[in-house]
This record gives structure tokens, sequence and C-alpha cells, in this order.
């Protein structure tokens, strides 16, 4: 064979950095918007902070009025949206990015449905609280995961039987939710409904501490993995020709997205159709080509911050953060089913 | 030059056994082409050789190794295959496609190098996509596509490359545009290169080494001449045929005799 001209290899390079410095930029000005996202929220709420004084409040120096307002009350509940909304953009991209298919959402297919039950039956029923509430959460969402996998399987798990079982599971799930909910009858509102839909209302740092600690480990092994889950899109065949290890890093990232998930709804609930809606928004800015993981989280984070700020500041009454999300990303999924219907299950 | 082999080979899907005892060495440096009806188990075999089925029984040995005690990437450095229908994830261009190629070669402290950038120009080069690499694989043709993907096994850069059905989709020059490809890197690269093809005669013409599969076993194998026969079409396909040596070549050639749309003294 003849050696390619030096020139070619030179533009094949130029053209790689330039599709690298594309998403860099796109990731980056998601950030931006981040960061406007949190000072709006951090300032504007029931009563205007000016900049200074939040700035100071992060600092940690004592402001009248401030301090309670925005250290207590604004940022804690930023923190956690930001931090939860990452776990679930990230956690739905990985899946809808390995399965092939939009509707392939751990909240679509009853994962986050599963982490929920197993938190509110933990909650109401057992008195449980904190961390041994998440590891249940996160064991829940595994079980869940397994459960489907094997209902689906027969001879390999296509995408279309995967999501039907899993939708199935999920609303038998919801189901459990409200049937243990009914059963707490101290509950207030608020809190059924944190269960049912997701609501970052009362936030603290210290709620925000685990989430933390899971997408510091399992979104770092995500990243870590993400040449593989980039390689699985090409179809199991050639992810293994190409030397992607299928069976350990499948399993290594179900991990690690139902870890994500889980312990994001056993703080939050399950913020509906966040893991579902940001790879799609995030795949619309970023461009198709390569699975958007980064600008997913960030999408993430951005729309649980805005329809929190939203659900508390813009709309007549107050609403918890999931029911805004829940009410964007209802008729998404149903031009997706529609669509899928069309197709006859590809997505 | 590294030796592929399969004894006693047994492989299917669930409780379906496709491949039953089945023994193949693959010719190292040469050119092996499959032939054999729908369904026989080619492409199973195939998958078993690069260690994407697991075998039921027996065992594939690289270079007197079983497959298994490969590392992941370290078998993909050696032995490459193209599925017979890979998947293209929506909006990928075919620069990005063929850098997928580079992926074993790359570990965690090896990142893309500029030896990978130019891994990616020869492939691109060879299959003559130059032209076409900023372009979306959605927006290519058919034969197009297959050349792209036909790339992005090149560039893995392995010594031994398993194609199944590399000529799909293409039109007869580019088939043998596809086919003279293949036989440069056999001859440039020494590459061992074995190949699923369903035209019996291009097979005889590019092909050191013949195999015909029936039913899950190897029916017949060795040179073209040795193993494409008028018995061997009417066992392997259920065809009868005529042989004739190919002007243009001297190896065999076989046309086939339907019930219809020949002279009359062929036809009998
Ligand atoms: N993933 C699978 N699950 C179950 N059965 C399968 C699977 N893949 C192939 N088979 C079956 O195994 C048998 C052999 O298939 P294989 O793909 O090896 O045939 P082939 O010789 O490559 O055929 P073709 O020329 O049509 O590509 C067929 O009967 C097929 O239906
Ligand atoms: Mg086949």
């Amino acid at each position: 064979m003849h050696a390619a001209p030096d020139s070619l290899a030179t533009r094949v390079a130029v053209l790689r950095r330039r599709r690298a410095r594309g998403r860099t930029r796109a990731a980056g000005g998601m950030l931006l918007l981040l960061l406007a996202g949190l000072a709006l929220t951090l300032s504007l709420g029931q009563s205007f902070t000016p900049p200074g004084d939040v700035l100071r409040v992060l600092a940690g120096v004592e402001v009248p009025g401030a301090s309670f307002t925005v250290g207590a009350l604004r940022l804690p509940r930023a923190v956690l949206s930001i931090l939860a909304g990452m776990s679930f953009g990230l956690g739905g991209v990985v899946f809808q990015t390995m399965f092939r298919n939009p509707l392939a959402s751990p909240d679509i297919i009853g994962i986050s449905a599963g982490a929920s039950a197993a938190a509110v039956f933990a909650i109401v029923l057992l008195g449980w609280s904190g961390t041994t509430v998440s590891v249940l959460a996160v064991a829940a969402g595994l079980g869940v995961a397994a459960a489907i996998y094997l209902l689906s399987w027969r001879n390999g798990v296509a995408g279309a039987r995967l999501i039907l079982v899993g939708i199935g599971i999920a609303a038998m799930l919801e189901s459990v939710i409200a049937y243990v909910l009914l059963r707490a009858p101290a509950w207030s509102l608020q809190d059924a409904l944190r269960w049912l839909t997701g609501s970052v209302n009362g936030a603290t740092l210290e709620q925000a501490l685990p989430v933390l600690l899971s997408l510091a480990l399992f979104g770092g092994l995500l990243l870590a993995l993400r040449g593989s889950a980039e390689l699985m899109r090409l179809g199991d065949d050639t992810a293994a020709a190409l030397g992607v290890p299928l069976a350990r890093d499948r399993a290594l990232i179900v991990l690690a997205a139902v870890g994500l998930i889980a312990v994001a709804t056993a703080v939050t609930g399950p913020i509906a159709f966040v893991a579902f809606l940001s790879g799609p928004i995030a795949l619309r800015i970023t461009g198709p080509g390569r699975a958007p993981l980064v600008p997913a989280a960030l999408t993430g984070a951005l729309l649980v911050l805005v329809a929190d700020y939203a659900g508390q500041h813009l709309l007549p009454g107050r609403y918890p953060v999931g029911i805004v999300t829940g009410a964007l990303g209802a008729p998404y999924l149903i031009y997706l089913i529609i669509r899928t219907n069309r197709t006859g299950g590809r997505p | 030059m590294t030796i592929l082999s399969a004894a006693a080979l047994q492989a299917g899907y669930g409780d379906r056994t496709i491949l039953r005892g089945l023994d193949f060495t693959v010719p190292p440096g040469r050119i092996t082409a499959i032939v054999g009806a729908n369904a026989c188990g080619k492409s199973t075999l195939l998958r078993c050789l690069a260690r994407l089925l697991r075998p039921e029984a027996g065992e594939v040995q690289l270079d007197g190794r079983a497959l298994n005690r490969f590392g992941a990437r370290d078998l993909a450095r050696r032995l490459g295959l193209l599925p017979q229908s890979p998947i293209a994830p929506d909006g990928i261009t075919v620069a990005d496609l063929v850098s997928h190629g580079r992926h074993p070669h790359q570990g965690l402290l090896s990142r893309w190098s500029p030896e990978d950038d130019r891994a990616v120009a020869r492939a691109l080069e060879a299959t003559g996509m130059a032209d076409l690499a900023e372009r979306d694989i959605d927006a290519l043709s058919g034969g197009q596509r297959q050349r792209a993907w036909i790339a992005m096994a090149l560039a893995q850069e392995t010594g031994i490359l398993l194609l199944d059905e590399p000529t799909t989709f293409l039109d007869i020059s580019h088939q043998v545009e596809v086919l003279d490809l293949l036989v440069d890197l056999n001859r440039s690269r020494g590459t061992t290169i074995v190949m699923v093809l369903h035209d019996l005669n291009l097979a005889a013409r590019y092909a050191d080494h013949l195999v015909a599969m029936l039913d899950g076993r190897i029916s017949a194998s060795g040179s073209p001449e040795a193993v494409l026969t008028e018995a061997m079409v009417e066992e392997v396909f259920g065809l009868k045929s005529l042989v004739i040596p190919d002007p243009t070549s001297g190896k065999p050639m076989m046309l086939p005799l339907g019930r219809h749309g020949m002279r009359r003294e062929v036809a009998e």
C-alpha cells in the first residue's frame, strides 16, 4: 500500500482538533450559562440580594439577612439542584448511548422508580434515614436494572423489548410508591410529592454531600469509561472487535449510571424526566457525532436549577421542581413513543 | 507471522448449535475466502475466530495461545473484524468513524498521537475516502459507507483481518476495487485476510485459499482449483453448474445452470 501523504494526516489532525474545539466551546458555553443561572438563583428570589452580599456570604462573611436567605436557603437549594441535575443528566445519557435509544433512560424504564420506591419504603415504613437510605436506593436501582435485563433477555437484549418491560416495571413501582405514601398519614403533601415527582424543597448542604460523593465516584468512573461507551454505539460486535471488554465495561457503566441516579433519587426523589431530557437537549447543542456526557450533565444541572426557579418564582403558585420538568418532558416522551411506534421499535 | 486456528469448534446461540466440530487453520499471510449458502454459519465462524462468540466446545488459538487468554485491547491490536452489518451512530463523520479504529492502540497512558493521525490518513487514502473524510456517514451511498467501514478496520492495522461480506452493497467496479485493495494490503504488509464472499468467481480469483461451508461444517477447503468444482457447487448450494477456466485469471469460473435462459445444447 502506498503511504498517505503527510498533508492528509495533517488534515485529519486539523479536523479532529476542530471538532474537539467545537465540543469544548459548547461545553464551556453551557458552563457559563449554568454559572449565570446560579448567580440569578442566589441573588433573586422573593427578595433581591445584591451580588456583593452574595459573594460575601459565599466567602463566609456574616451578612445580616443575606446569610439566612442566601446561605441557608438559596445556596443549599441551588447546590443540590446542580448536583442532582448532573447525576440525572449523566446517568441518563449513558443509558441512552449504550442502548442507542433515547427511551432507554433510567427514569423511563423504572430504575428511578425502583430507587424511589425503596427510599420511600425505608423512610416511611422502616424509619430509616441518611446514608442507609441511599445505599438501599442504589441496591434497589441495581435490582430493578437486573430484573429488567433478565425479563427482556431473549438471545440478547433488544432495545425495544427492554423499554417495554421497563415501562411496565416503572408503572408497577409507582403504584408501590403511592401505596406506601397512603400508609403514612402523618406525611405532608410536600413530602409526598417529593417521592412522586421529585423536589429540592428544604434542601440542606448535608443532603447534598452524598450526591457530591456519588458524582465524584460514579461520574469519574463513567468519564474514565467514556471511550467504551462511545464505541458501544457502533454495536456490540464492532465494539468488541475494537478491543472493548464488553461484559466488564457494560457492567461497570450500568453500575455507575444506576448509582448516580439512585443516590440523587434517594435525596431529591425522582425529578421527572431530567435523565430523559438532558441527553437529547445536549446533543442538539453540541451536535451529533459523539455521546455528550459532560454536556448532558451540565444540561441536567441547568434544567433542575431553572425549572426549580420557575416553580418557585415564575409560575403562579409554587410547584416542586419535578412538576415543572414533568410538564417539559411529557410532550417529548409522547412524541418519541409515537415515532417509535411508526418506525417499529427503531429509535 | 501469527497463526489463528480453531479446533473441534462447536458454537451456536442459546440451545441451537450452529457450528458442529469444525477444524480450521487460517493460512498465515494469505487471503482466504469463505463461501457457503445463507445461514450455514459463516458469520458465526468469524465471530468465534474474533472472540465475539464464546464456543460451546473446542477452542480458538492465536499463536498457540487460547483466545480468551488475551486482553481485549491486546487482541484487537492483532486481530480485526468487520461485522456483516455494522451500526453507524447518527451524525458521525467518516474521519470520526475511521478514528475509532485506533482505539486498541490507545491506553490510559498513550493518548492520541501523530502516528494515529497518520494511520487514519493511510486508511482513508487506501480506501479512496480522503475526499469524503468530513462527510456524515448518513450522507454516503451504500458503497461509500462500506468503504468507510473498511477504512476503520484498516486503521486498526492488525496482522489478521476478518471481513464479513465486505463487498455487499458495492457495484461490480467497487467490488473489484475493494478486493484489489485487500490484495494490496496482503502483499505490502503481509496482512492475513479472511473474508466471507458470496460471489464464487471473485472468491476463486482473489483468494489463495477457498473454504466451502455446509451446515456448520467445512465441506471443502484448499486452492480455488481444488475447491470450486461442479460437485462442490451442487453439494453446497444445491445448484447445477458449469465450471470452466476464467480466461482472465486461469482460476476456475462457475456458470450457474438454471431452468431458463440457456442455449438448448447446454440445458439438454
Ligand atoms: N444472534 C443470533 N441469535 C440466534 N440465532 C442466530 C444469531 N445469529 C445467527 N443466528 C442463526 O445462526 C445460523 C447461522 O447464522 P450465520 O449468521 O452464521 O449465517 P451465515 O452463513 O453468515 O449466513 P448469511 O450468508 O446469510 O450471512 C442461522 O440459522 C441464523 O438464523
Ligand atoms: Mg453472515
